[in-house]
């Protein structure tokens, strides 16, 4: 049921309106005018010095790398934050509980569906970030630490936005807490990175640290998202079918309250 | 069938729920009735297992709500009081949706919609978007989406609220024939007079707890021996006053126009006795009968609210 039917209603309800392709269409036309201006910029450096700076082909990595690390977490919650809250305005989230769906349905079919259409945006600016591997000077492990950092950073800031809107009424409020937790989490990681020699860590193991604490994180939020969703009451630790007759048997016909 | 026992459940300060006990008879259709802020809601959200009670227990076909969720799910389908759409989907996919909630796929589930959507007269519907459909359409398409998975209780609240008549007698029709293919059905209105029409039992809640329930003609019989006897009388009411002071049955008296309405405790017989008398004083009696009683005067006996109606003290001839 996970990939059932929340993911494919959100996936072809997303994919149906104008917003995505334009969004697409506009993401990697910037990444290109960076690259292009770019590679003219080294290109017209080294004719007037006769050298070829390959750490600017680096550089163009790097930024994209960074662009789009911001993007996916400040997307994700933009995504996402209306996730439930929309739900609940449109009245369907209460329908959707009296299904056989069950709340980790819910709670992991939207993750999903929005985890899929950032990957989807990553995905179609691949083509650009890999204009560096002409060149070189990037290694196996730093391309698959960029791709974990992306997924893991991606499913967290999905996954905040999610119970940001599960614990809020209103989409605003639930996009406001979360990028509150986004730049929190932001701050932290920035703290680790300005101390990470004082800590004497490898920029990479520092990574690959942060990508582990985010899936960790994530693991957590959606537990709570999803326990927000079960049903509230005292009874709810009950587990037991009591028998008919312990629990008061036939009642009569016609009965009156003590107010009649 | 659904038992409900003793069940409570506030909200903070406020009790929605103080001990409410119901029963709805398998292959019922079971009128819910009650002022707003009676508690409906809630016990609806209780049945449907989307909230637990604090105290009691609901019992639905012998399994606890709160434990076999899944289950008992199956056996449910809610038609809300709103629609609940989502913009720019279709008819079809829709309906393709909710059964892939149930884990409904294949070609039964498509001739199964199909089947639902001829039901509600929207076959050939599919491919139109559900936000352009009108309000009873949204209804009668909400009513094929809680019946997908062929549930054996159906729970609707103000199914036919907002609706124009057309749309509404439709709407009882269908759930008149789901009731006769054996579903129990729980309708939650205001619209007492399609309550009446369609229901085969009654519960009246307010403030939290049942203040009536049982066979809707049972509860109509026992609303029309408590109703007045109206003694409509040609000229002066004088002379019929003098009697009826007289009988020790007669509770109350009071003047509408032309008749005189009295609160009567007497037998069937004892009745007869005191209209006999009145013929033989020389009254003349044109009409004798008692008021029919209707489930909207029960309603408002029972959640005290009163009936708007003129009534005049004979003796003092003040308003009152």
């Amino acid at each position: 049921m996970i990939l059932g039917p929340i993911y494919k209603k959100d996936v072809l309800l997303m994919n149906r309106s104008i917003a995505l392709p334009l969004f697409l269409t506009a993401m990697n036309a910037v990444f290109s005018i960076l690259v292009i201006i770019n590679l003219y910029s080294v290109s017209m450096s080294s004719a007037e010095t006769g050298e070829i700076p390959y750490d600017r082909f680096l550089g163009v990595y790097k930024l994209i790398g960074a662009v789009e690390l911001i993007l996916i977490l400040l997307g994700g919650p933009a995504m996402t934050s209306s996730s439930i809250t929309s739900e609940r305005e449109r009245r369907t989230l209460g329908i959707l509980l009296t299904t056989q769906l069950t709340p980790s349905d819910i709670i992991l079919g939207k993750l999903l569906s929005v985890f899929t259409t950032i990957m989807l945006l990553l995905g179609s600016s691949v083509p650009i970030l890999m204009t560096v591997f002409i060149y070189g000077g990037v290694t196996l492990e730093q391309v698959l630490l960029l791709a974990c950092l992306y997924a893991c950073s991606a499913v967290y800031s999905c996954a905040v936005g999610i119970a940001s809107s599960t614990y809020h009424q209103s989409t605003a409020a639930a996009a406001a807490v979360s990028y509150i937790c986004i730049f929190a989490s932001l701050g932290l990681f920035f703290l680790c990175w300005f101390f990470r020699w004082e800590l004497r860590v490898r920029t990479e193991s520092l990574l690959w640290f942060v990508c582990a604490a985010l899936l960790m994180m994530t693991a957590c939020i959606i537990f709570m998202s999803m326990r927000k969703l079960l049903p509230t009451g005292k009874g709810r630790q009950r587990k037991t079918i009591r028998p008919m007759e312990e629990a008061g048997g036939q009642m009569p016909e016609m009965r009156e309250g003590k107010d009649n | 069938m659904i038992q409900v026992k003793d069940i409570k459940k506030n909200y903070g300060q406020l009790m929605a729920l103080d001990g409410l006990s119901m029963t709805i008879p398998n292959d019922s259709c079971y009128g819910f009735v009650g002022p707003n802020g009676a508690g409906k809601t809630t016990t609806i959200q209780i049945l449907l297992g989307l909230l637990y009670p604090e105290e009691g227990t609901v019992l639905i076909d012998d399994m606890e709500a709160g434990s076999h969720v899944r289950r008992l799910k199956k056996r449910i389908g809610y038609v809300p009081d709103y629609m609940g759409i989502y913009p720019n989907i279709r008819v079809g996919e829709y309906m393709d949706f909710f059964a892939s909630c149930y884990d409904l796929y294949g070609a039964r589930t498509h001739r199964r919609i199909e089947m639902l959507l001829d039901m509600v007269g929207m076959k050939g519907r599919e491919r139109q978007m559900v936000d352009t459909l009108s309000r009873g359409m949204q209804q009668k398409l909400s009513l094929a989406r809680a019946l997908i998975h062929d549930p054996k209780i159906l729970i609707l609240d103000e199914p036919t609220a907002g609706l124009d008549p057309g749309t509404r007698y439709e709407y009882k029709r269908m759930i008149t024939e789901l009731q006769d293919d054996g579903k129990t059905i729980l309708i939650s209105s205001h619209i007492l007079t399609d309550i009446s029409e369609i229901c085969t039992d009654v519960g009246i809640i307010d403030q939290g707890k049942m203040v009536m329930e049982g066979r809707l003609s049972d509860v109509l019989k026992k609303v029309n021996s408590s109703s007045p006897i109206i003694i409509s009388i040609e000229g002066s009411l004088t002379g019929a006053m003098s009697v009826l002071k007289e009988d020790r049955h007669v509770r109350s008296i009071s003047i509408r126009a032309q008749e005189i309405l009295i609160s009567y405790d007497g037998s069937p017989e004892e009745e007869t006795a005191l209209l006999a008398t009145l013929i033989k004083g020389g009254i003349p009696v044109r009409s004798f009968h008692r008021e029919k009683g209707n489930l909207e005067a029960l309603f408002m006996q029972l959640t005290g609210l009163r009936e708007e109606r003129t009534v005049i003290n004979y003796d003092t001839g003040a308003d009152i």
